[in-house]
């Protein structure tokens, strides 16, 4: 996907205010034209309207809203923003009936994190249609049941939280730097970062795509780094967050089903697990936002944060089709087009000295 | 039916040689050497590029070697080892024999300007079974392919206009001229052509002695090298089981590929996978580089190695190679430039 940079002081207000265009019926109608897609009718073009005001509105309850509630209208927001989203980019209203997702909670005493969410209805379900029509994303997950643990330890954003506060947990992600060179570019990751696996080189195995799109893995820097080479003409399979940190994702081994989602999928299944047990379950939901002391409160009122940016930032990516970056930092890049220089110089003075000598003799 | 390459029948050599059993003793006691770190024989010999003569020379010199500034070990070939790398540099020097057979018509005073050996006088007493000229190496394919070579068709032409071939001086400054154009080659960097190379087809008349001269001294070049790199392969098939490659799974980046009045040549990237770590310049990789619009395969020559080991952003070697063509000639261009 194309980078486009958008600097401004204040991104969060920047990418609702360019989301918030789109809750015009005209400026709908020159987005499909703009983009050579057909027109939708009345209805679908007020459905788009309507869903970004609505999307919006939620956001900014939920920004003033307290834990107790908040999950829930994030995760209304969020599945909101999505369909006109894909509204948008379709000219035509999505079919979703339901939320797509069913949570199993286990009885007794436990963590949020170990209740467990289910994807059911991959045909209409809103994590379904979302999953696929957004992220071209594979189909085949009905009947799929994740941990909250393993959906959390999946958010790249949320990792050092994670490590922090599940000692239990396997990360699914691997934060990654991309060392740029004038031509090609590799990744490098920290060994330490995979520290929670017995069995690292399985867990390397296990990133989506790398095998056909990378070189095996190198291990350097006398066992710090394990460094990933793009193969000539393969594909960027790497993630980036809003701030430009880069990672890796860890499938999900379901038997003989290698699940991995885009991390923003993981998100808004924790939305829904969270969302829905505030709502439904408060016999279990309100003594943990009143009574945690474990750290747990921490990283799920740390997730729901990020999806106060999140969505609005997939959203408008998706609707420019290009990758949003907001500032100019770039911390995760670390740039080695000087190297390339050194060697250009270096033989431009080999081949000056090499004249001279010949001349010479 | 179409006759075979040079590079066909070498390749189905290597073959036959892969699977004879003179080649396991021969590659045995390379491979002893190889291991023996307590001289310097095996290492040296590598960077000579003379195949088995390297050994031989090395050995026969050693004393020479513990009365430099900083002396160098050298240990004694073994009975067994001398056997066998003199039973080894028989087979190619038999090859180099066959390949200019057909000079001995021509011009047999050309015959020492193009045999990569004739600068070196070693005398062996150990000689290869005949069955390897019968088995291995069918001679007569050898004679008849290597006397089609591009490289020698311009030879002919340019020997009919230039008359003073066979004096002695005519011969010394051939020989200099040679080694100055595969040494201006050299230093000028794979990607670029010695400006007295580039600059020749604007400077020269087709019908000028100038130009004659360059056509024998093209031919020449073309010749030699395809001659070294005949011996290198054969070495080769001698001394490793398969040549090194780089592909898809190993090479990252292609710094450049293209192609000047020499020839084609090709920079990859690689990360080191497994023999390719220790090929050398002078040796012969295969690369087999398929991309979305095209594919990049065959054999190369080494001309540069770079390698860039322990480095925490991923180890690397950087190869520049030469594509050598049907008629295992990386200098290619020369021969048609000519044309």
């Amino acid at each position: 996907m194309d980078r486009q940079k958008i600097f401004t002081q204040n991104p969060d207000a920047e990418q609702w205010s360019r989301i918030k265009q789109y809750s015009y019926i005209d400026n709908i109608k020159k987005y499909a034209r703009a983009n050579n897609i057909s027109i939708g009718n009345k209805e679908c073009l007020e459905a788009i309207s309507g869903s970004i005001i609505q999307a919006e509105e939620y956001f900014k309850a939920a920004n003033n809203s307290s834990f107790h509630i908040a999950p829930l209208l994030y995760y209304y927001g969020s599945t909101n923003l999505m369909y006109s989203v894909l509204g948008l980019s379709s000219q035509e209203k999505p079919i979703i009936k339901n939320h797509g997702l069913k949570l199993h909670i286990p009885e007794g005493k436990h963590r949020i994190a170990d209740i467990c969410v289910q994807i059911v209805d991959v045909g209409c379900g809103a994590f379904s249609v979302i999953n696929r029509d957004l992220f071209n994303s594979q189909t085949d997950l009905g009947g799929i049941q994740f941990k909250l643990l393993d959906v959390i330890g999946s958010i790249p954003e949320l990792l050092s939280d994670f490590l922090v506060c599940y000692e239990d947990g396997l990360n699914y992600s691997i934060p990654i730097n991309k060392l740029v060179r004038k031509k090609e570019y590799s990744y490098r990751a920290k060994i330490r970062d995979l520290d929670r696996w017995n069995n690292q080189s399985e867990a390397i195995e296990m990133i989506e795509g790398l095998k056909s799109n990378f070189l095996n893995p190198l291990v350097t820097g006398q066992d710090q780094y394990i460094v990933f080479r793009n193969r000539i003409d393969g594909k960027d399979i790497s993630y980036s967050s809003r701030s430009g940190q880069k990672s890796f994702q860890i499938s999900h081994d379901h038997g003989n089903r290698k699940i991995s989602l885009h991390p923003f999928m993981y998100v808004f299944i924790s939305l829904f697990a969270l969302g829905y047990i505030s709502r439904y379950r408060p016999d279990i939901w309100t003594p943990f936002v009143r009574q945690d002391s474990s750290g747990e409160r921490h990283i799920l009122e740390k997730l729901v944060t990020l999806a106060d940016y999140y969505a609005p930032w997939i959203a408008l990516s998706y609707i420019y089709r290009k990758e949003i970056r907001f500032e100019s930092l770039s911390e995760g890049e670390i740039d080695l087009t000087h190297m390339d220089l050194k060697e250009e110089l270096h033989e431009v003075v080999q081949k000056e000295l090499s004249d001279m000598i010949r001349k010479k003799t | 039916m179409m006759s075979k390459s040079i590079k066909e029948i070498i390749f189905s050599t290597c073959k036959n040689i892969l699977g004879s059993k003179i080649r396991n003793d021969i590659k045995n006691q390379l491979h002893v050497l190889d291991r023996d770190e307590s001289g310097m024989l095996a290492y040296l010999a590598r960077q000579q590029n003379l195949q088995f003569l390297s050994y031989l020379i090395i050995d026969r010199d050693r004393e020479s070697y513990q009365n430099l500034p900083r002396p160098l070990l050298i240990n004694q070939l073994s009975e067994a080892q001398k056997k066998y790398i003199e039973i080894g540099n028989d087979v190619i020097c038999r090859v180099n024999a066959f390949c200019l057979s057909s000079l001995q018509q021509i011009n047999p005073d050309l015959i020492g300007l193009i045999d990569p050996y004739d600068e070196f006088t070693y005398k062996g007493s150990h000689k290869a079974p005949k069955k390897i000229f019968t088995e291995i190496i069918n001679e007569i394919d050898l004679k008849e392919t290597f006397n089609d070579h591009p490289g020698l068709t311009i030879i002919k032409r340019s020997l009919r206009a230039i008359s003073n071939i066979n004096s002695q001086q005519f011969q010394a400054s051939l020989r200099d001229s040679i080694k100055t154009i595969m040494k201006n080659i050299h230093t000028s960097g794979i990607k670029n052509v010695p400006e007295d190379i580039s600059r020749f087809p604007l400077s020269a008349r087709r019908d000028s002695p100038e130009f004659h001269i360059a056509n024998l001294l093209f031919g020449l070049v073309a010749l030699k090298t395809s001659l070294f790199v005949i011996d290198q392969m054969i070495f080769s098939a001698f001394n490793i089981d398969k040549l090194p490659v780089l592909d898809n799974d190993n090479v990252f980046s292609i710094k450049h590929n293209g192609h000047n009045a020499l020839g084609e040549y090709l920079i990859t990237e690689s990360q080191p996978t497994g023999s390719e770590l220790f090929a050398s310049p002078g040796d012969i990789i295969f690369v087999d580089l398929v991309r979305e619009d095209h594919t990049i395969n065959g054999p190369f020559l080494i001309e540069n190695k770079k390698m860039s080991l322990g480095s925490e952003y991923g180890e690397k070697i950087q190869f520049d190679m030469r594509k050598l063509d049907s008629t295992l000639n990386p200098f290619f261009g020369l021969v048609k430039y000519m044309d």
